[in-house]
């Protein structure tokens, strides 16, 4: 298996190795073969009784809706309407059912 | 099983990122969770009602309603949408018939939620703590109350 190791430094400071899939393992050494080194066997001595798993997590269905439409000032618009437009609708529903209780009362007249 | 119907105020809430709506739909499995058809054709309707109030002029914000009207069926995808056919028409005018006066949406949201209880499901619509508004909260009483005479009181006659 192959890992990403990043490597810092120069001859006269030293070397300092880093995995970058295991932020714990950080090796310092006076050359960089050294370091890579003491990475390298780092790495082992962590991965000697590791095995790797794959976790999947499911998304959660409703996620990428949330929030939508937040900020958006054409969404506030749209809501205004939408209450205009209810308010239209129940209005219509009450004078056609007005009017079928007038014409019902017609109907039952003498 | 569908345990949860979002009338059209809280999915709004939730689209617009209300964190304490957001939290709460978050936090429910998803497969519990649904709108009805109503709520998606009010949706529709307010985009469609931008794209004509800016059609004449035309620019970003007529391109911005268009783009929104097209996507609203590919985000809607991913959750369930109840529907309202015969059985909810039922109990819509068996209500009206009874004298429930309550706005005519909100009523056919309500039919969509009494029709799924008799089918074995058991919709709860939600008590939000300090709900942003109160006729969403009347809403919520008056649904309650249609689902179960017991929890709220009785609607009405006209």
């Amino acid at each position: 298996m192959t890992y990403q190791v990043l490597v810092r430094g120069n001859a006269r400071r030293g070397y300092t190795a880093r995995v970058l899939s295991l932020p714990s393992v950080e090796v310092s050494a006076p050359t960089e073969a050294q370091a890579i080194a003491g990475a390298r066997a780092a790495i082992a001595e962590v991965v000697r009784d590791a095995r790797l798993v794959e976790v999947e997590v499911a998304a959660h269905g409703w996620a990428p809706l949330a929030g939508l439409y937040e900020g958006d000032q054409q969404f506030a618009a749209v809501l205004e309407e939408i209450q205009a437009y209810r308010g239209a609708l129940s209005s219509q529903e009450a004078l056609a059912m007005q009017a079928d209780r007038t014409e019902l009362s017609g109907d039952d007249a003498p | 099983m569908t345990r949860y119907l979002l009338d059209t105020d809280h999915f709004s809430l939730f689209l617009g990122g209300h964190p304490a709506v957001v939290a709460r739909v978050l936090s429910t499995p998803a497969d519990e969770m649904a709108i009805g058809v109503v709520t998606v054709s009010e949706l529709a309707h307010g985009w469609q009602a931008q794209v004509s109030r800016h059609n004449l002029r035309g620019g970003p914000a007529l391109w911005y309603a268009y783009s929104r009207l097209a996507q609203l069926p590919v985000e809607l995808a991913a959750i369930a949408i109840l529907p309202y056919a015969a059985p909810e028409e039922a109990r819509f005018i068996a209500w009206r018939r009874a004298g429930v006066r309550v706005g005519t949406n909100d009523l056919r949201i309500a039919a969509i939620a009494a029709s799924r209880r008799r089918r074995g499901c058991h919709p709860q619509p939600w008590r939000l703590r300090a709900g942003p508004r109160h006729r969403v909260r009347r809403l919520v009483r008056l649904t309650l109350a249609q689902l179960d005479p017991a929890r709220g009181p009785t609607p009405r006659p006209g």
